[in-house]
């Protein structure tokens, strides 16, 4: 079983560091790539059996908080907010767990999460794993 | 859930509380029977028949519940919208206290509902007087033309009133809010006839087809629908309809729908609330707007499968969720559908589900909804029901519900019990109450809910259990929510100090846990920018920290990294490079653009780092340096570091003002202490509110009222004290913990500092240099300073204790005893004199001899001061410069010479001493200083006699002998000392350190032992030597060797004899070093 991701970045760097994240794992693919939320919701309607969002809460046009409301209502795929601004306890994560995000992974150095290309995003690995019951 | 309590207090709390609530609702009608209109009043009543209601409630007494309920509503509609209070209405109210008190007894006697049919008919009242009130407020607003926007912040209007509700004679059709509500009613029941017709056997549909006939014809009657009741009633009178018939009614029924579209009610609607209903093309509002009736009946009908379970209840409920999905369908809300599917499947179980099931769904239901709001173009408020208004009344109704199960499943994860389940509610329960919060409009308190929530699913996701600062945390919370919305549901001003503390307090814990608490001392001491502030993660102060270590420049860089994808991939090599370290970096949005800003560290100065990027970027455009940070702990250091070194190398060229600011400052404080540090003030802050919570509590006034209620209300009083009890428990608990923490973290910084405060006695020696330099030119004196020593480990303290007598020192054998070059050639010595300082440490002091090699201290103008002085002496030698009063020794006249008393005073002062070596005809001058150490780190053993610690020097220590009671014996010659025989010819006294210890090993006991054979049990000593003597020290257990820092003894402890000091150890506990040099005499 192969779980379909999408990931929702402004930054081209960060949509392709996460995107050869997530090729390491061979349970999950990145199907779907959008730099805001307002091109995300339209991947959404072309992917209906996303299992997971990973998605960035500073971006222009539409942030990603603004589309976690309507993802989570036309999809049934499990949200991650990956973000430097959503810290345990911070305001933002407060807002992103009242509107409903699965989960919460604070990027582990900044924006440009330079860790991932390490392989280094254990964290993200373990939540995406728990995410889809692979634990 | 309710296993946990004793149910049969409850009954008896619920039975005082009800009796209390309906004293004090007959109070107040009988109040306002005089005074119909005093406000305060009302209020009070509506309180306590909301009280009386809730406990109904908590109990599952729905029926009593109802009544409360329906009685609450109608006194609402005098409190909130202005519905004059009459005679009718006292009456009915008088009533229905009289009817609630019987209620009270029966379920009181019986611990069960009453039957339906008891209040059957006094609701029906109640209901009707409420629809006759509302509809006489509509038909005033609307007389009135104003606008329905409710004035008061609390929304009155819970679902039960919205859902069609039959009344008598009544005619509403003129009501365009009824006519809607009847229309979109009519078109359910349509829907539903059609569906019975098409679904079932002949027979079978004709019997349920009749049942909506039934509800149409209720409801065609209630809103005075003639055309639709001459149909229906006709319908009915049929002795026995066919399948055909019901076709026929359903075809009639349709065509009214067509007229009553023609004369378009909705036109008549819009007119009647433009202000509401607005032109508005978004399906999602539609969908919402329509949900009104289909959504009522739904709640109702959930409402009503909480207490009885019927096919009938289940086909209704099941009819109501179809047709919702029918709504939503198009709009594809997935989690919505899924909820709907969810309470289809509920609706065909066959057995009654738990009530909490229909709850959850519910909730559920209308946590969707409020989701689809969100997204909806345009103001929710122009809905005619905003779903976020319905959610927060459900919650705020069931919050007290909510904050009991939580308090449940804060138990139980106390108890690791059902981790994963507990957390899965408990996170269901925080989105409730933050929702009631709102209602309340308690803003942080809902901020507070949330934060704890997320706190929850970060354990959840990383698999483990919450800790128990996170559970003492939750409990604070439930408690706190209580009592706020407690005030606020009884329409006073709650206090929120409490629960903004405990905000704070979260925030605090989290950022402990975090690192966060670091990074704003990163943020600081880097003095990084409002955007980097609260986003550095451990890793990125952990290379913070390294940075620092490695001497690394700090930068910030802004970069374009979206535009060239070849630069970006260029620039991240560069960034991952050697020698570069990419601690953060955070998005900026210039314009359109999305940047980057990155924190990096590097080993190069700026001009290398703006060459590198400008070999990266050409252009200039994408990669600049936005900032140089200037960081305070790497300067600090680097300070540090180069006097050190510097003194090394070169020690003349040390200068005074590098000196002094190294000794004051403590600027070389390590990140770890910085840390440890941190982690203390959140301790503290934290124990500092476990103990604020327990002095908040009055345990002994909890106690005296609750004995003095005991005899009446035992299960109240028993529940006070207990709760208080429990408070204290728990906050003691706490304190427990976080004490042995900060003990802990108390210890590594012991540590940390002792090796903080400890610098080479070069810092003090190396000065002196350029000082004697100055002074011997000064002089016209040639001299060399030789100095020994400079290595040893001194104490910061003490570099300012001995500078300044060392320079009066240095002073006085340049300017009195060391002779110009031409009198030393003459006296046959080489023309440079010199003056040795010789430091050494001692195991309690510093010891300093200075000398010189001149002529030395002058006797003959010691006898003129004596002399001139008038004392008299029996022997003229240098020691009389030291006493009192003698004054400045000076070869010269005019000369300020040097006051060797004062001197002395001032050492002595600090605890040290100062010595004048006797005058010789082969040595010049010679002076000795002692200076205690003030803080002492001695390498100890540290040892247990009875319940003390003592720590003994290692150095002290000769061996560590384990012997048998027989080898103990007793001289009666010296005041029954006790002895040790080690070999034949190797006998030592025994020092006792305790009376207990001493009694385990008296020479009686040893007597007696001996008798009872035991006297090979073993015994342990630690033997300590001064030089020849020794001494064996009887001890209980060795607990180890370790380096310990001793402080002398303050105050009154300063007279205790035998110990020198005392000593945090490792383990946290005090222990007393030994004074070795005591025992001896």
């Amino acid at each position: 079983m192969e779980y379909k991701v999408m990931v929702v970045d402004d930054s081209v760097m960060m949509r392709s560091v996460i995107r050869t994240f997530v090729a390491k794992m061979p349970e999950f693919r990145a199907v779907a790539f959008a730099e805001n939320g307002k091109k995300a919701l339209e991947e959404l309607d072309k992917h209906k059996d996303l299992a997971i969002i990973l998605l960035d809460i500073e971006m222009p046009e539409m942030d990603g908080l603004e589309f976690l409301r309507f993802a989570k209502l036309k999809s049934k795929a499990k949200i991650i907010i990956l973000s430097s601004v959503a810290l345990a306890g911070s305001p933002h994560a407060a807002k992103a767990r009242a509107l409903g995000a699965d989960a919460i992974v604070s990027k582990p150095s900044g924006a440009v999460s330079l860790d991932l290309v390490d392989a280094r995003g254990t964290e993200l690995t373990q939540v995406m794993r728990r995410l889809v019951g692979l634990t | 859930m309710t296993e946990e309590f004793d149910m049969n207090e409850i009954w008896s709390m619920y039975a005082d509380e009800g009796n209390q609530s309906l004293d004090e609702v007959e109070e107040c009608l009988l109040a306002l029977q005089h005074t119909p209109g005093n406000t305060d009043t009302v209020a009070r009543l509506f309180r306590a028949m909301h009280t009386y209601k809730g406990n109904a409630r908590m109990l599952g007494l729905s029926v009593v519940e109802s009544v409360a309920h329906h009685a609450e509503d109608l006194i609402g509609l005098v409190r909130d919208d202005g519905v004059p209070f009459d005679h009718d209405m006292l009456q009915l109210l008088l009533e229905t206290t009289d009817s609630l008190r019987s209620m009270l007894e029966t379920t009181v006697a019986s611990h069960h509902d009453v039957s339906v049919e008891l209040s059957e008919d006094l609701i029906k009242r109640i209901k009707h007087t409420l629809l006759v009130c509302q509809q006489a407020k509509i038909v005033e607003d609307n007389t009135r033309n104003t606008t329905t926007a409710p004035s008061h912040p609390e929304p009155p209007t819970l679902l039960e009133s919205i859902v069609f509700e039959p009344i008598d004679k009544q005619s509403l059709a003129a009501d365009p809010v009824y006519l809607e509500i009847f229309m979109s009613m009519a078109h359910d029941i349509l829907s539903e006839m059609e569906r019975t017709l098409v679904d079932y056997d002949a027979e079978q549909s004709i019997v349920l087809f009749a049942e909506e006939v039934d509800r149409l014809h209720h409801a065609a009657e209630q809103i005075g629908m003639l055309d639709w009741l001459q149909l229906v009633n006709a319908y009915l009178t049929l002795q026995t309809p066919s399948v055909r018939q019901a076709h026929a009614l359903v075809t009639e029924l349709y065509a009214l729908v067509e007229n009553q579209n023609k004369d378009d009610p909705f036109a008549e609607l819009e007119c009647f609330s433009d202000s509401i209903v607005q032109e508005n093309n978004d399906p999602i509002y539609h969908f919402l707007d329509n949900l009104t009736v289909p959504l009522g009946r739904l709640s109702q009908l959930l409402g009503r499968l909480k207490q009885e379970h019927s096919p009938e209840l289940c086909a209704q409920l099941s009819t109501a969720a179809h047709d919702l999905k029918v709504l939503g369908d198009s709009l594809g809300f997935v989690r919505f559908l899924e909820v709907i599917d969810e309470i289809i499947s509920l609706a065909t179980t066959a057995s009654m589900a738990p009530a909490i099931q229909y709850e959850q769904l519910e909730f559920k239901l209308y946590l969707e909804l409020v989701t689809i709001a969100e997204v909806m173009e345009g103001e929710r408020t122009s809905l005619t029901i905003d779903p976020l208004t319905i959610l927060r009344n459900w919650c705020a109704e069931h919050i007290f519900d909510s904050l009991l199960a939580m308090r449940l499943m804060v138990d139980g994860l106390r108890q690791h019990e059902n981790i994963e389940k507990n957390i899965l509610l408990i996170k269901d329960l925080f989105i409730k109450i933050y929702h009631a919060c709102w209602f309340y409009e308690k803003e942080t308190a809902a901020l507070l809910s949330m934060t704890l929530l997320d706190l929850y699913a970060r354990a959840e996701l990383h698999g483990v259990e919450p800790d128990s600062m996170l559970l003492h945390m939750t409990k604070s919370y439930i408690n706190d929510v209580e009592i706020i919305l407690d005030a606020a549901k009884s329409g006073e001003v709650p206090d929120m100090a409490q629960i903004e503390k405990l905000l704070q307090e979260a925030s605090e814990a989290v950022f402990v846990s975090s690192g966060t608490l670091l990074s704003t001392q990163i943020e600081h001491s880097l003095g990084l920018p409002a955007s980097f502030h609260k986003v550095l993660t451990p890793e990125s102060i952990t290379m913070v920290a390294q940075a620092r270590n490695n001497q690394h420049y700090f930068y910030i860089l802004r970069a374009d990294l979206n535009q060239d994808e070849e630069l970006a991939t260029h620039f991240l090599n560069w960034l991952s490079s050697s020698g570069i370290q990419a601690i953060s970096n955070v998005t900026v949005f210039e314009g359109d653009r999305t940047l980057f800003d990155f924190l990096i560290s590097a080993h190069f100065d700026q001009v290398s780092l703006v060459d590198s990027l400008s070999a990266l970027d050409p252009s200039g455009q994408y990669l600049k340096l936005e900032a140089v940070l200037a960081d305070k702990v790497t300067q600090a250091n680097a300070n540090n570091k180069t006097s050190v070194n510097a003194s090394a190398e070169d020690k003349a060229l040390i200068t005074e003002k590098n000196q002094s600011a190294l000794v004051a400052t403590p600027q070389g404080m390590s990140i770890d202490m910085l840390e440890m540090i941190g982690e203390l003030v959140t301790g503290q802050a934290m124990m500092q509110h476990a103990l604020a919570n327990l002095f908040a509590d009055d345990f002994l006034h909890t106690f005296d009222v609750g004995v003095a209620t005991l005899e009446q209300k035992k299960s109240i009083a028993y529940q006070a004290i207990r709760q208080s009890l429990e408070n204290c428990q728990e906050q003691l608990e706490k304190l427990m913990q976080l004490e042995s923490h900060n003990a802990a973290i108390l210890t590594r910084l012991q540590e940390a500092a002792i090796t903080q405060r400890v610098r080479p006695a070069a810092l003090l020696l190396t000065p002196l240099f350029p000082y004697l330099e100055a002074v011997a030119r000064q002089a016209g004196r040639e001299v060399k300073l030789v100095t020994e020593g400079d290595s040893t480990d001194v104490d910061l303290s003490m570099v300012e204790k001995l500078k300044s007598p060392l320079r009066s020192l240095i002073d006085f054998c340049i300017n009195q005893s060391i002779e110009t070059p031409e009198q030393r050639i003459q006296n046959g010595k080489s023309p440079q004199a010199h003056i040795t300082i010789a430091l050494s440490k001692h195991e309690d002091h510093i010891s300093v001899h200075l000398e010189d090699d001149g002529e030395g201290i002058d006797i003959s103008s010691i006898t003129q001061r004596i002399q001139h002085l008038g004392w008299s002496v029996e022997k003229i030698e240098p020691a009389l410069m030291l006493s009192d009063g003698f004054g400045s020794v000076s070869k010269n006249i005019g000369d300020d010479g040097v006051n060797f008393s004062e001197l002395a005073k001032q050492l002595r002062r600090n605890g040290g001493d100062l010595n004048i070596g006797a005058v010789s005809p082969f040595r010049g001058a010679h002076f000795h200083l002692t200076m205690p150490l003030a803080m002492v780190v001695v390498e100890g053993m540290v040892v247990r006699v009875g319940d003390v610690q003592y720590v003994i020097s290692i150095n002290a220590i000769q061996r560590i002998v384990r012997a048998e009671t027989q080898r103990v014996f007793h001289i009666s010659a010296d005041g029954g000392q006790s002895m040790l025989r080690l070999a034949a010819d190797e006998v030592l006294p025994i020092q006792f350190l305790s009376e207990s210890n001493q009694l385990k090993n008296s020479p009686r006991s040893v007597g007696r032992s001996e008798e009872e054979s035991s006297s090979s049990e073993m015994h342990l000593f630690v033997v300590v030597c001064k030089q020849e003597q020794r001494i064996a020290v009887a001890v209980d257990e060795l607990i180890g060797q370790q380096q310990v820092l001793i402080r002398p003894m303050q105050g009154f402890l300063s007279d205790i004899r035998g110990v020198t000091g005392c000593a945090l150890l490792a383990s946290g506990d005090i222990g007393m070093l030994l004074d070795v040099a005591y025992m001896f005499g």
